[in-house]
């Protein structure tokens, strides 16, 4: 009997020293077109070269989320977040417990190498491993981003885009980033924004000159990479 | 304080027990074949030999339909990798289905079922032809009477899930136990990835074709599977008879969009596509090749209805040569697994 209610108030103890003194935080991925908010499914959207296209089905990988707190500890979040438009719970981490203010974070666009092997996500939820696999042809595997819509040509006609990135042939075109934040405590929201028309600026990026799948296209893949350094992302905190 | 220490102890001693002590079943071991993922088992449904077999019988069994004429079997059949060589299946009463019957192939690793993901297990997706008025058209209701009235299913689900009352839930779990064997892992496509055949030069580069965007079969079809657990629009009508995931739905963006079916088997599985018009694998690739047609709800993976991938003025479709449909054609093949469309213990 002592036995049993020894564990009965360790169990308490425990577990009431394990949250002690913690924050939780959330952390939003939110999806803009220059200064709006995403509409999907209007060609409403123009990048530097002058297309105008639409979006309408947008997945992609962020890896590798750390968050740096004011007490020196970083936080290592799970080893990736798929975020998929269709499903609106991957767009939102709730409840992120944290042990002091954070003041930074860094994740990865994609898979670095190390991450990025066929079938190593075989069985994860959200469909993952089948809606996002990078095929051995090309690489192997998983694609870092699939963003999809129609665009209008030279001529007015629709036609279709599929700006798919991932580490063809081999290369690794993931791109690490740092961000430094308004300090990030208790209920604070820290807000992974992306700006998806800069995916197409400075290299300018035009589909007509590309055309409807990049995969195959070193080129592509390197300007996207390129676009993708400086002014795709950016993080604030609420 | 006692009374406490007493609910304390009870809710620590407490542990799930059956209702007989003697009752044992022996597990249904599926080893997961290289390069697939895990079997999708639910945690109420695990396989054992009796359920197992016991599903196979009644997969094969007219009983379950309103005047015992047709079982599964009848529209799934094994020499055509568990789906229907006829466009439409043929229900109780000469009525025909409006949607070709989806092969059971490697089933187990579905995540929704039917052509318009109305079902989202195995277990939920055996409820629907049984009383479907175009195909068994019975209800449950009969269904188990029937059974309970029969001495040796009785005896069959007493031994599977220790009932004394045939109901209509472990029906469906026998009958998804068995579906759950259906597997197919012995391709030559396997047998290609573990190192054991060498493909000829056409078969390789229809895997080339098929797995970059030069065929882009591989978006929808390139999990080990050859499907991709969704939906899709796959351009072939500029308006719907069958508004497909929409019925489920009511998505006005899922109108026009069907499950991907798997190709493992695919040469034996004709007719193809969700109404089963067409009866080739080369109907197949031409349509693809074509780029489709213009809807509103059409996949953007369907990218070249109105281009090609050259740039020409003019020319829609992937512009695949001769040689390169063929080549693509002997690849599918290669998904062919002679074992599984004889194998024994799928037969009654």
């Amino acid at each position: 009997m002592r036995i049993v209610i020894f564990l009965f108030f360790s169990f308490f103890f425990f577990n009431s020293c394990e949250t002690e003194d913690l924050m939780e935080i959330d952390i939003q991925f939110r999806q803009f077109v220059d200064q709006n908010q995403l509409q999907l499914n209007s060609i409403i959207y123009q990048n530097e070269s002058g297309n105008l296209y639409s979006v309408e089905r947008f997945l992609y990988v962020i890896s590798d989320l750390k968050l740096y707190c004011e007490n020196g500890e970083t936080v290592i979040l799970d080893n990736y977040y798929f975020i998929n438009l269709d499903d609106e719970s991957s767009l939102k981490l709730k409840n992120i417990n944290i042990p002091s203010s954070c003041v930074s974070l860094s994740f990865n666009y994609g898979f670095s190498q190390d991450n990025n092997v066929t079938n190593l996500y075989l069985n994860d939820g959200d469909n993952f491993h089948d809606l996002m696999l990078w095929p051995t042809t090309l690489g192997g595997g998983y694609h870092y981003m699939k963003l999809e819509g129609k665009y209008l040509d030279d001529y007015g006609v629709q036609k279709f885009y599929n700006t798919h990135t991932g580490a063809l042939n081999g290369n690794d075109y993931s791109i690490n980033y740092n961000f430094d934040i308004a300090s990030a405590d208790e209920n604070s929201c820290i807000y992974v924004d992306m700006n998806i028309n800069n995916i197409y600026n400075d290299p300018v990026y035009n589909f007509n000159y590309f055309g409807s799948a990049i995969m195959s296209s070193e080129e592509a893949q390197s300007v996207i990479q390129v676009n993708m350094l400086e002014d795709v992302f950016s993080v604030s905190v609420n | 304080m006692k009374k406490f220490l007493f609910f304390l102890l009870f809710i620590i001693s407490c542990h799930p027990a059956s209702d007989d002590n003697n009752f044992e079943t022996t597990p249904y071991t599926i080893i997961t074949p290289d390069n697939f993922p895990q079997l999708i088992i639910p945690d109420d449904n695990l396989l054992t030999q009796e359920g197992v077999q016991l599903g196979k019988k009644l997969f094969f069994d007219p009983i379950l339909s309103s005047n015992n004429t047709i079982s599964c079997a009848s529209c799934h059949l094994q020499e055509n990798s568990f789906s229907d060589p006829n466009q439409y299946s043929i229900g109780v009463n000469g009525d025909l289905g409006f949607r070709n019957a989806f092969s059971l192939v490697n089933i187990g690793w579905n995540s929704s079922f039917n052509w318009d993901g109305s079902a989202s297990s195995l277990e939920s997706q055996v409820f629907e032809p049984v009383t479907n008025i175009v195909e068994m058209a019975n209800n449950w209701g009969q269904v188990e009477d029937d059974l309970n009235a029969n001495s040796e299913y009785r005896d069959l689900f007493k031994q599977a899930f220790n009932i004394d009352y045939i109901d209509s839930i472990h029906v469906a779990k026998a009958i998804a136990q068995f579906e759950r064997t259906l597997i197919s892992s012995n391709s030559r496509y396997d047998k290609f990835l573990k190192g054991e055949v060498m493909f000829t030069n056409e078969e390789l580069d229809g895997l080339n074709i098929f797995f970059t965007e030069r065929g882009d079969c591989f978006h929808c079809h390139g999990n080990i599977n050859f499907m991709d657990n969704s939906f899709h629009n796959n351009a072939l009508d500029e308006t719907f008879l069958d508004l497909g995931l929409f019925e489920v739905t009511g998505n006005e963006l899922d109108k026009g969009l069907f499950k991907t079916p798997t190709l493992r088997n695919v040469e034996y599985s004709a007719p193809y596509m969700h109404d089963g018009r067409f009866n080739t694998l080369e109907e197949v690739i031409d349509h693809y090749n074509s780029g489709g047609v213009f809807s509103a709800t059409v996949d953007p993976l369907m990218k070249y209805i109105n281009s090609n991938p050259y740039g020409i003025p003019g020319e829609t479709g992937l512009m695949l040569t001769q040689q390169e449909k063929n080549n693509l054609k002997a690849f599918l093949l290669t998904l062919s697994d002679e074992d599984f469309i004889q194998n024994t213990n799928f037969q009654p």
